[in-house]
């Protein structure tokens, strides 16, 4: 493997230590209440839904494990948790 | 590097649908991979959904996208557990291996069609792995 | 329009925020201060438009943005206690009533970070960020699929090893600091480890000068950076 000219390598640090940086930025900090309401527009709904049928899947998948079948429906998500 | 999308709601909004507001990064130790990889699909999914008629089906694209290549991962990881759990014969573990190649080809082919790459998708790929 | 909150200080003897600070949609930010809760400072700006729902780039900037405020506040010599990103609120009244009635909270995080800063020690594979090129078997061969899993099979042990050896590393890393740091986090990504520590200033030194002393091996380097303000230490 040829090796990096060292300016790539200085690069490609920076990109880490900005990337490890903007990750806490983004991640962490005091959580206080009152933050904005996101509208809730039909594409929004659709993001939520995603995660409740991903939970399904989720628990598709343990079931799968366990009981060592060989067949899964990927997209079925399952009973939806109320 | 990628950044992982974030969602703020209220406190009003569906309380299931709220991201956790203490993430589980601070421990490491072992998680089962469905769990890690849907943390990372929930944080990958974009917050903003391109409704632009124009643009909706890229938007769209994206987030399925999205969801199959971390599903495709989660399938992989099983059925290298079944593999070497000793429970698949070597014609399962063909017609198996032979399903997620065929679909790791599609996902690519898909990927092509519409211009996305895996930063697109706010996969992240790096040699430390995402399924642990 | 609503107030965007950067950040919390403890009560400050007579720091003068600068006039010409300005942060995310290029708004100044103003000090309220929170008589309340003992005086506690609070570093917001009004912000016109609160396009927070994005990614990628533009999430970057605005997340650069917000820490380049977060900063100002470090670099006054206190520590403040950064708030999460896009924390925004109706407005300023509802901004102080929230952290009046989040005191007892805040005064702790603000103790807990007094005279700190927090450092990021990361470790990064050597052999690049990128998994090596996929041997993928065309379809057509025989045991096409067998040997697919078996590649799969290869680049996920190589990562639970390379994994392994990133948590050794890491254990050593927090051994050598241990007498010298407040707190330490860590969160591991497909890039890297990333290993953050609150370091009380006056230890600063030490601290870097304990780490050069830690020999990475031949799959790491180590990466130190900082100071930053304590994001990861701002909650318990």
């Amino acid at each position: 493997m040829m090796p990096n000219a060292p300016d790539d390598d200085e690069m490609a640090e920076h990109h880490l230590v900005l990337g490890d940086l903007l990750n806490r930025v983004l991640d962490k900090g005091v959580v206080i209440s009152g933050q904005v309401t996101i509208s809730i527009a039909d594409i929004d709904l659709l993001a939520v839904d995603l995660k409740l049928v991903l939970a399904s899947v989720q628990t598709a998948l343990e079931r799968y494990d366990s009981a060592q079948n060989g067949d899964i429906s990927l997209l079925h998500s399952g009973s939806r948790k109320g | 590097m990628i950044l992982a999308a974030r969602t703020v709601m209220s406190e009003r909004d569906d309380p299931i649908a709220a991201p956790s507001k203490t993430s589980g990064h601070e421990a490491i130790g072992p998680a089962s991979p469905p769990d890690i990889a849907l943390e990372a699909l929930a944080r990958a999914l974009p917050d903003r959904i391109n409704a632009d008629p124009e643009h909706v089906e890229n938007g769209l694209a994206r987030l399925v996208l999205t969801v199959i290549e971390l599903l495709r991962e989660i399938l992989e990881h099983q059925a290298i557990r079944r593999m070497d759990g000793g429970t698949l014969s070597d014609e399962q573990i063909e017609r198996l291996g032979l399903a997620l190649l065929k679909l790791n080809e599609r996902m690519e082919e898909l990927k092509t069609t519409f211009g996305l790459t895996d930063e697109d998708l706010n996969i992240d790929l790096g040699p430390l792995g995402r399924l642990r | 329009m609503a107030t965007y909150l950067y950040c919390i200080l403890a009560p400050a003897r007579a720091e003068a925020l600068r006039a010409d600070l300005m942060g995310i949609g290029g708004a100044t930010v103003r000090s309220l201060v929170v008589p309340e809760a003992a005086g506690l400072e609070a570093w917001v700006a009004t912000i016109v438009d609160a396009r927070f729902r994005v990614t990628g780039d533009a999430l970057a900037k605005l997340a650069l943005l917000h820490n380049e405020v977060v900063d100002a506040a470090l670099a006054t010599g206190r520590t403040p206690l950064p708030a999460r990103f896009a924390t925004c609120f109706a407005d300023d009244a509802a901004c102080i009533a929230d952290l009046a009635k989040r005191y007892a909270e805040l005064h702790a995080g603000l103790e807990r970070v007094a005279n700190a800063v927090e450092m990021a020690v990361l470790l990064v594979p050597t052999n690049g960020s990128r998994p090596a090129g996929d041997s993928r078997p065309l379809r057509d061969e025989p045991s096409a699929g067998r040997r697919y899993l078996e590649v799969v099979r290869k680049r996920t042990r190589n990562e639970e090893q390379l994994r392994i050896a990133a948590e050794q590393l890491a254990a050593r890393v927090t051994a050598a600091v241990k007498g010298i740091v407040r707190g330490e986090t860590r969160v591991l990504s497909p890039q890297l480890l990333s290993i953050a520590h609150l370091v009380g200033r006056a230890d600063l030194q030490r601290y870097r000068d304990t780490l050069a002393g830690v020999t990475p091996g031949p799959q790491f380097k180590i990466l130190v950076a900082g100071p930053r303000a304590p994001y990861s230490f701002a909650t318990d």
